[in-house]
C-alpha cells in the first residue's frame, strides 16, 4: 500500500472509526491517539488482504485490541468485558448530540462494540466475533441483550417509543 | 427493541459522530509509521553488537573475580600495609569504572 492508497483508505474509514473508538472506549480525549495508533499498527502489520472489506475489518479487530491495551496500561478502576454498567466521566458529548450520546456511554463497553458493528458497519455476526474475540453462536444472544439494555436507558431518559417513532 | 429500532438508534449516532471534529492528518500518521519501521530496522541491525557488548563486559568482570579470587592473598599482602585510604582509592576506582563502562554501554 503506498501513501495516496493508504490516504484514500483513511479518509474512507477514519471518520466511522473514530465514532467507534470514541463511543466504545468512552474516552473522547484519548479517541484520536487511539485512532492514530490503530492505523499505525494497521501499517506496520501490513496485513496481507487485498480486500477492501477485510481490510477494514481487521482495522477494527486493531482498534479493539488498542482500545483494551489502553485500558490495561491506565489505572482506572473499570473492567473491559465488564460487570459496570456506569461509563467514565470523561467522555463529553459533542455539541447538540446530548441525549443519544448520553444514553449509549451508559452500556457496557462491550455492548457499545456490539451495536456499533452491527448496525452502523452492518457487519455479520461471524464478522463481529472475529473483531471482538467472541464466540460466533452467542452474537445473536448478546446483541439482543444490547438492544434491550439500550431501550431500557432509552426509556428512562425519556426518549420513548412514541418520540422514536417521531423522529 | 427490534434490529431496525436499534438501525434507527444507532444511524442518529453515527449522525453526531461526523461533529467530532477534524480528523488527524493522514500524511502525519505515514511518515510516523514509516519512522517507527526505520528505527525498528536499524535495532534489528544493531542488536548483535548490543550482544556482544554486554557478552564481553560479563566475560571482563568475571574474569577479573577470578583473577582476584585466586590472587588474593598476594593482592592482600599488598594492600595491607597501604591502610584504609588507598582501600577507599581502590574501591572509588572501581565504582568509576562501573560508570564509565554504563555510559559506554547506554544507547
Amino acid at each position: 500500500m503506498d501513501q495516496n492508497e493508504f490516504t484514500e483508505f483513511y479518509r474512507e474509514t477514519a471518520p466511522t472509526l473514530r465514532g467507534y473508538i470514541r463511543r466504545v472506549s468512552g474516552d473522547g480525549q484519548a479517541a484520536d491517539d487511539l485512532l492514530q495508533e490503530t492505523y499505525l499498527r494497521f501499517l506496520r502489520a501490513k496485513p496481507a488482504v487485498d480486500d477492501h472489506a477485510a481490510m477494514k475489518a481487521y482495522l477494527y479487530k486493531t482498534a479493539t485490541a488498542a482500545i483494551y491495551d489502553r485500558w490495561r496500561k491506565s489505572r482506572r478502576e473499570r473492567l473491559w468485558w465488564g460487570w459496570q454498567a456506569k461509563a467514565p466521566p470523561s467522555a463529553p458529548p459533542a455539541a447538540g448530540s446530548g441525549d443519544v450520546t448520553r444514553c449509549f456511554q451508559k452500556l457496557k463497553s462491550r455492548e457499545r462494540a456490539l451495536l456499533w458493528l452491527a448496525y452502523v458497519e452492518g457487519y455479520a455476526h461471524d464478522e463481529i466475533a472475529g473483531t471482538l474475540d467472541l464466540n460466533e453462536k452467542s452474537i445473536k444472544v448478546l446483541l439482543f441483550r444490547a438492544r434491550r439494555n439500550l431501550e431500557r436507558i432509552l426509556r428512562q431518559n425519556g426518549l420513548s417509543e412514541v418520540q422514536h417513532e417521531r423522529a | 427493541m427490534n434490529e431496525p429500532e436499534a438501525a434507527v438508534w444507532m444511524g442518529r449516532l453515527l449522525e453526531v459522530s461526523r461533529n467530532d471534529g477534524a480528523l488527524p492528518d493522514p500524511a502525519i500518521i505515514w511518515w510516523k509509521a514509516r519512522l517507527l519501521e526505520k528505527q525498528a530496522a536499524q535495532a534489528r541491525v544493531t542488536r548483535p553488537i548490543a550482544i556482544a557488548q554486554w557478552v564481553s563486559l560479563a566475560v571482563a568482570v568475571v574474569a577479573t573475580i577470578v583473577l582476584c579470587a585466586a590472587n588474593w592473598p598476594g593482592i592482600e599482602g599488598m594492600l595491607a600495609p597501604a591502610g584504609f585510604t588507598l582501600w577507599v582509592a581502590g574501591a572509588a576506582c572501581v565504582i568509576l569504572m562501573g560508570m564509565a563502562l554504563r555510559f559506554v554501554f547506554s544507547d
